[in-house]
Parts: structure tokens; sequence; C-alpha cells
């Protein structure tokens, strides 16, 4: 420092700087506006202006801008710099593309958190059960049964178990009443084979999680259906709307509104939003546009957080369209159609979703159906879309391409989401099958 | 009322004063800083932050009008919102007792 300091002082140093400052500002003030950002027009128009200073006050001038350039243009020019070089080490990665990283990055670490947050308050302590029975209507002894357990401490609908006898076969709590439960297990197992009496534990369905790391993936690997989803995850960017002059047929059943939100529904590119307070029509307008899409011969996929709002959409559609109802027996409502888990196993459920016109299904439904290989659909629609805990991801939606039905301000609790995207998967269900939901007894 | 994002200072006062000595004309830095006597550290900033408010304008000379070997120069013109912004900001300076040696010469 001391030495730096004596040789600024130096007669050659200040001889030279008084040289250059006198005789070539211009040169030095080419030096000094390098200090701006590139794009700063400040950097042009200080070159301008010199030609206007009086010789004799160039130096002096050139001084200034000097002082300037490094208080005002110095910290945003190296800010430029620095990202520039992190550019150049990192060529792969544009600003834009770093930013999806980043929040791949958290969602991974945030559904990793969760999956540790709910294996962490399972309960490991085993429960007894007393007796085991096969399920009412199972035609093979394979796939569901029943047991009277000791005691109910942590089991519910929906709750994965596995037989401490048994060790690898798991099942699902399908319906409960008392003491005795009805599981659905996810492979075949022969009801002889389970002791009479045993233990089972609560086991950590790590399905979900194994969709949403797969979901995780496709997004980073930039291969999802609709190429414009991770854009409208992270930077809230949807593609702008612009009407077309072709419109679906006149639909005489709908009002104005209703009409209006189907034409839209039909041309918007990604993403629409439907928003209505109760009795505005929005079954009815919903199950119109699936219905057009249906008549193009493209395939919807209909997803929502309950039975019991999936069933009423459904319930709405016109019968010339083939839907394919997927769930668990044990949660549907009364307006659900029924199911045999025993078809299930038995059936082509692939070539059976395959050929439905709508496939539609709780998201929780669908995602731990187990058919989770890749089937395309041209639209997406999630009701009650504020209420959806999506399997693979949670996310807010600022601005897509919004449709009131009601010019009334309604809360985001009735809002409708419809995408055209996707590559969700699902088993299958044939409406067809009319009748109660599934249910046992014991035998 | 003049914008409040922008404090009243000496060097606003001054060149406020000099935009001002001709509302309708283009004005260049180097003669607005001779004319508003505020160093080019300040005005720069300054200009910055009424272009941001929407007081001036900048624009570049044509390249028909350059007639010696030098670029085009930059300038800048008052908006109608500048001219009525800085003539209330001129008319408090005139009542502050703080700027009344100034704005003497401007009166």
């Amino acid at each position: 420092m001391d030495s730096l300091i004596t040789q600024s002082i130096a007669w050659p140093t200040l001889l030279i700087s008084l040289l250059m400052f006198g005789f070539a500002p211009g040169a030095v003030l080419r030096m000094i506006v390098l200090a701006f950002k590139r794009d700063d027009p400040r950097r042009t128009e200080l070159l301008a202006e010199l030609p206007h200073v009086p010789r004799i006050e160039r130096p002096f001038w050139v001084c200034e801008q000097l002082e300037f350039a490094l208080f005002e243009g110095l910290a945003g020019r190296l800010a430029e710099l620095i990202g520039w070089h992190r550019r150049q080490a990192f060529p792969g990665q544009s600003p834009g593309k770093d930013r999806v990283s980043r929040y791949l990055d958290l969602l991974e670490g945030f559904i990793t958190a969760l999956r540790d947050f709910q294996r962490g308050r399972q309960e490991q302590r085993s429960i007894p059960y007393l007796r085991v029975g096969l399920a009412a209507g199972s035609r093979s002894q394979t796939g569901i049964c029943w047991m009277r357990v000791d005691h109910r401490a942590g089991l519910d609908c929906g709750v994965h178990v596995e037989l401490d006898e048994l060790p690898g076969v798991r099942g699902q709590i399908t319906a409960i009443s008392g003491n005795e439960i009805c599981i659905r297990f996810s492979a075949p197992v022969r009801h002889r084979n389970i002791p009479a009496t045993g233990s089972l534990r609560l086991s950590y369905d790590d399905r979900v999680y194994q969709i949403q790391q797969l979901a995780v993936a496709i997004l980073r690997a930039g291969k999802s259906v609709n190429p414009q989803l991770i854009r409208a995850l992270v930077d809230r960017t949807f593609i702008p709307f612009a009407p077309s002059p072709s419109v679906p047929r006149e639909i005489y059943r709908l009002n104005r509104d209703q009409f209006e939100a189907v034409i839209k529904a039909y041309q918007v590119p990604d993403f629409l939003l439907i928003t209505s307070p109760p009795g505005t029509g929005r079954t009815r307008t919903t199950s119109e546009i699936i219905d057009q899409y249906a008549r193009k011969g493209e395939r919807v996929l209909v997803v929502g957080a309950t039975n019991m709002g999936v069933d009423n959409l459904l319930a709405a559609l016109p019968n010339n369209i083939t839907t394919s109802r997927i769930d668990s027996p044990g949660s549907l409502s009364r307006n659900a159609v029924a199911i045999d888990p025993e078809d299930i196993a038995e059936a082509s459920l692939s070539a059976t979703i395959g050929q439905a016109d709508v496939v539609a299904g709780t998201c929780m439904g669908i995602a731990l159906s187990g058919m989770t290989i890749g089937q395309a659909f041209d639209l997406l629609v999630i009701i009650e879309a504020e209420n959806v805990r999506f399997p693979m991801l949670s996310f807010r939606w600022s601005a897509p391409s919004e449709w009131s039905l009601s010019e009334t301000p309604v809360s985001s609790r009735y809002s409708w989401i419809l995408m055209c995207m996707t590559g969700f998967v699902g088993s299958r269900m044939d409406r067809s099958r009319t009748g109660p939901p599934s249910t046992w007894k014991p035998c | 009322m003049y914008a409040k994002g922008m404090r009243k200072t000496f060097s606003l006062v001054q060149v406020a004063m000099a935009l001002m000595a001709d509302p309708g004309g283009r004005h260049w830095g180097y003669e607005l800083s001779k004319r508003s006597g505020v160093r080019s550290g300040v005005l720069y900033p300054t200009l910055q932050r009424m272009l941001d408010e929407g007081w001036v304008e900048d624009g570049w000379e044509e390249q028909g009008e350059v007639r010696a070997k030098r670029p085009p120069r930059r300038y800048y013109t008052l908006t109608d919102k500048g001219k009525i912004e800085l003539g209330a900001l001129l008319s408090e300076a005139r009542e502050d007792a703080r700027f009344r040696s100034l704005t003497r010469r401007f009166a």
C-alpha cells in the first residue's frame, strides 16, 4: 500500500497523468466510460459532449467524469461483468434456465421434506388383529379381506398397512366399521395364507413421493406435454389469448356468459381459469366444454379434490361420451359407479382407459391407482382447483386467461381451472357398471 | 405539487431554473451544466431521475444535424408534465428562504 501511494505521487506518474489528461482527454474519457454498463447511454453521451467542452477545460471536465463514472456506473458494470463471467463458466445455463433449476431444486427439497415428515408421523407400533375374513362379493380369495382389530389407533380409510407375519404384503384400508377394517392388498394374497390372528402396522406409502419425483424429473428434462407449464409455474407467464373466428356450434342450453366461457376454453392456447359462485352453471358449462373436446375426438382428463365433485360433473356429461372413472371403492360417493377390484385386476385396464373420451378421478386416486404409464390427454379439467392438492405440485395461479360466469366478485373458493396440457395417467373404472359403492361384510 | 420522489435540493432547483429558462428548447448535458452551475457528477443523476419521473424526454441528434466529425449528442426536452412540475417546484422555491438567493435571478 505504501509503495502504491509512493508510486502514485512520484513525479513520473504525475507527469504522465497530466500529459494524458491534458493532451489525450478523449482517450482517457474512452477508458472512463467503460465503467458504465454496456447499454448505458451515458457511454456515448459523454464522448459526444467532449468536443463541446473548451480545450482548456477538458482535463478538468474529464476528471469530473471519472468521479461520476466511479460513483454512478462502476457498481452496475461490475455486476454486469460478474454475470457475464458466470454465464461463460456455465454456458448451458441461461438466467431463465437457472431460475427454473432453482425452482425445481426448491420443489424437490419440499417434496422430500414432506415425505420425511409423513414418514415420521407413521406409528411403528403393531396393532393386533383377531379375525380375518373375505369381503362380501369377492369371487376369488385374493385382493381384499376384512379384519377385526384390537384397537383402531391410527387406522383410517386410505391408510396403508402391512402385515407383520407376511413381510412385504401391503394394503390400503378401504372401509371401517367399528373395530373391523376392510383391506385391499396391492398384490393378490390368498386370505388363507394370512394367519387367523396376528398384527399389522401402519406402512408409509411412498408412491406419491415417487410420482412427485417423477414429475419434477419430467419438468427438469423439459419433457412436459405442455411445454408452457414450467414457465407458468416459475415465471407466471401465459400465452396471450387471441380470439379465433372459428367457434363451436351454437349451444342453446347455455346463457351468454356460459357460452363465451365455452368459446374461450375452446380457443385458449394454454390455461383458462373459470371462476363463479354456486348456481351460475359451472357444471353445465364445464360439461359443455368437455363435450366440445370429445366431439373433436380429443381426450379429456378430469381431476378434482373430492369424489363428489368429480361424480357431479360426470353425471352432467352427455350419454354418448365414454367415461372411465378411477378411484378407490371405499371412498366413492353415492353418485359414483360401482367397481369390483377383482375386475380391475383382471381386465385390460390400459385398453379400457385408452378407449375412453373422458377419464376422471380424484388427484390422489389417479396418482395412486398404480397405472402411472403416460397416456396423453388434450385437455385437463381441474374442478374446484383451489381444493386440489396436486400429487405432483402445489402452486398458485396468478394470471391465466380468466373468465367469470358472474359479474359479482367471486371467491377463489369457487374457481375451476381448465388446462390444456398433460401426461397424466390413470387406471380404469367402467362407468357403464352402475350401482351402489362396493360394500363388504364379515363372512 | 411536484413529485415527492424528488427531494428539493439546491442542485435540483438550479437545474430546474436552467431548464425552465427555455422550456421548449433542447438542452445538452455540458451546456446545462454550465448554465445551472451544477457539476456533471450531480447533473446527470438529476437528469436521470427527471427522466424516470417523466419530466424530461431524451433523444439523439439526427445524423443530418451533425456537421463536424463528432458523434451525435444526446439532448433533453421538457415534457408538459415536467413544465408543470418544475414550475411548481420553482414557485415553492421562491417562497423558501433557503433558495431565495437562487430564485431571485430566475424571477
